[in-house]
């Protein structure tokens, strides 16, 4: 299913009601950049914009959509932050991204990485769905990766350790580098990179240098971001996990060096 | 204090740094304004065919060069002073390598920006084993203006390595600067 089928699914069985006087006739194709160059919008920090609701009541899938007002030259001119306000809505945005910048590229997205959502669209029904939907219960998983990166921590000396880390003053810089230096970032890649710098994650995050012989660690470049080459874990439930767990989550990105100018001109090998 | 470069000026490093070829580069950049920006301090390894490897751009996400010839530290940075340094032993540089360049980008922080932000970079080649200061170089630039600077090169001339002042800001980006310099292609 493209992009545009799936939203007018989407569509017709999600009602979409606006939470500012002056947000008439709210749809999924929204863009965060619309509030922020809207002067009304300008002073506040974050405010709700949208409610999305189920159109069968009895399913009780709901969720708010906010806006934040921030900047970040390259990534974002403001973003949408969703929050999920029933068990039905938790179950669907569970292991994806919870920030972004584009509605319509955002739902699809959920909806390619959502099972529950891909069969609640079609059975339209979530308490059959969630019986149909085999909901990986990651936890375990995710108390394994913790002590084994905290072995591992344990495994350097402070030598090592200081030579891999990369100063958290600066994750800013770094990531503002890396899309600087970069070919242009996925989606994915954005909306993982617009994680990095919310204040959710800030405490959990170590960005390490390449040469870092961490072997747990979220490998991030233009176009994917995985977690020790494993493409099915989701990275964002795998932050979430670090949130609620308290540890710390290495990250590296890996330079391609086709931004600025270069951007798009891929010089093969010979 | 060593013998003080200008723009242009070529030096024989081997014969200025007591016939060694182990040395660092300190690069340190001094400015007024706290807390608005920082620089980041690259070395690209240019080969000898006018080619740069990605894994050959030497900065803080990748310190070392694949034969360790260079390894770069992150220096002290605070509000006021911003200190990069290049470990190098050009007796480990490859065959193949005809050159290194050196360069900068400025990271700007978008608050307190005013119009006009000059900040003074200083490059000084220090003597590994003496950790005497052997020559230095003087930049200002404005980086409100300017996103990166080409500082100088260390380039091989008959078997014998030698340093050429470049001094070279741009609005560009990094690669793009150094392609314009030098036609490299990075691969």
């Amino acid at each position: 299913m493209d992009k545009r089928e799936c939203i007018n699914l989407i569509k017709q069985h999600f009602e979409i009601q606006s939470s500012v006087a002056s947000l008439k006739n709210p749809d999924f194709e929204l863009k965060s950049h619309i509030f922020f160059y809207n002067n009304l919008f300008k002073e506040v920090n974050e405010i709700r914009i949208l409610r999305v609701k189920s159109k069968n009541a009895k399913d009780n899938i709901m969720f708010d959509i906010y806006y934040v007002s921030d900047e970040f030259e390259g990534l974002f001119h403001g973003y949408f932050r969703i929050k999920t306000e029933s068990d039905s809505a938790n179950k669907i945005f569970e292991d994806v991204s919870k920030m972004c910048t584009d509605l319509s590229e955002y739902m699809y997205y959920v909806y390619q990485n959502s099972e529950l959502l891909k069969i609640y669209l079609i059975s339209l029904d979530i308490q059959s769905s969630l019986e149909q939907c085999d909901m990986q219960n990651d936890a375990g998983g995710f108390e394994d990766i913790k002590k084994s990166i905290y072995k591992e921590i344990a495994d350097y000396d402070q030598i090592e350790l200081s030579s891999s880390i990369l100063d958290r003053r600066f994750n800013k810089k770094n990531i503002y580098n890396f899309i600087v230096f970069n070919s242009k970032c996925s989606e994915i890649v954005k909306m993982f990179l617009l994680n990095l710098l919310s204040n959710k994650y800030s405490n959990n995050i170590c960005m390490v240098n390449w040469k870092s012989k961490f072997k747990n660690y979220i490998y991030v470049n233009s176009n994917s971001i995985y977690f020790n080459g494993n493409k099915q874990l989701s990275v964002f439930s795998l932050l979430d996990s670090a949130v609620l767990g308290s540890f710390v989550m290495f990250v590296k990105f890996d330079f391609d060096f086709e931004g600025g100018v270069n951007s798009g001109k891929t010089i093969n090998k010979r | 204090m060593g013998k003080q470069l200008i723009k242009g000026e070529k030096i024989d490093i081997n014969k200025i740094n007591g016939h060694s070829n182990k040395f660092v580069i300190d690069i340190t950049c001094k400015s007024d304004n706290e807390n608005t920006f920082d620089i980041d301090a690259f070395i690209c390894v240019c080969e000898t065919n006018n080619r740069i490897s990605k894994k050959g751009i030497i900065f803080y996400n990748n310190p070392e060069s694949t034969e360790k010839s260079i390894w770069f530290e992150d220096g002290c940075a605070d509000n006021i002073e911003k200190k990069k340094e290049f470990d190098i032993d050009l007796n480990s540089v490859p065959a193949n390598i005809s050159k290194l360049i050196i360069g900068y980008s400025i990271y700007k922080s978008k608050n307190n920006l005013d119009k006009q932000m000059l900040v003074n970079i200083k490059l000084r080649l220090i003597n590994s084993i003496m950790q005497e200061e052997v020559f230095s170089m003087d930049i200002q630039s404005d980086i409100i203006v300017n996103n990166v600077g080409v500082i100088g090169e260390i380039y091989k001339y008959k078997e014998f390595w030698k340093f050429n002042a470049i001094e070279y800001n741009s609005t560009s980006d990094l690669i793009s600067t150094i392609k314009i310099l030098y036609n490299i292609e990075v691969y």
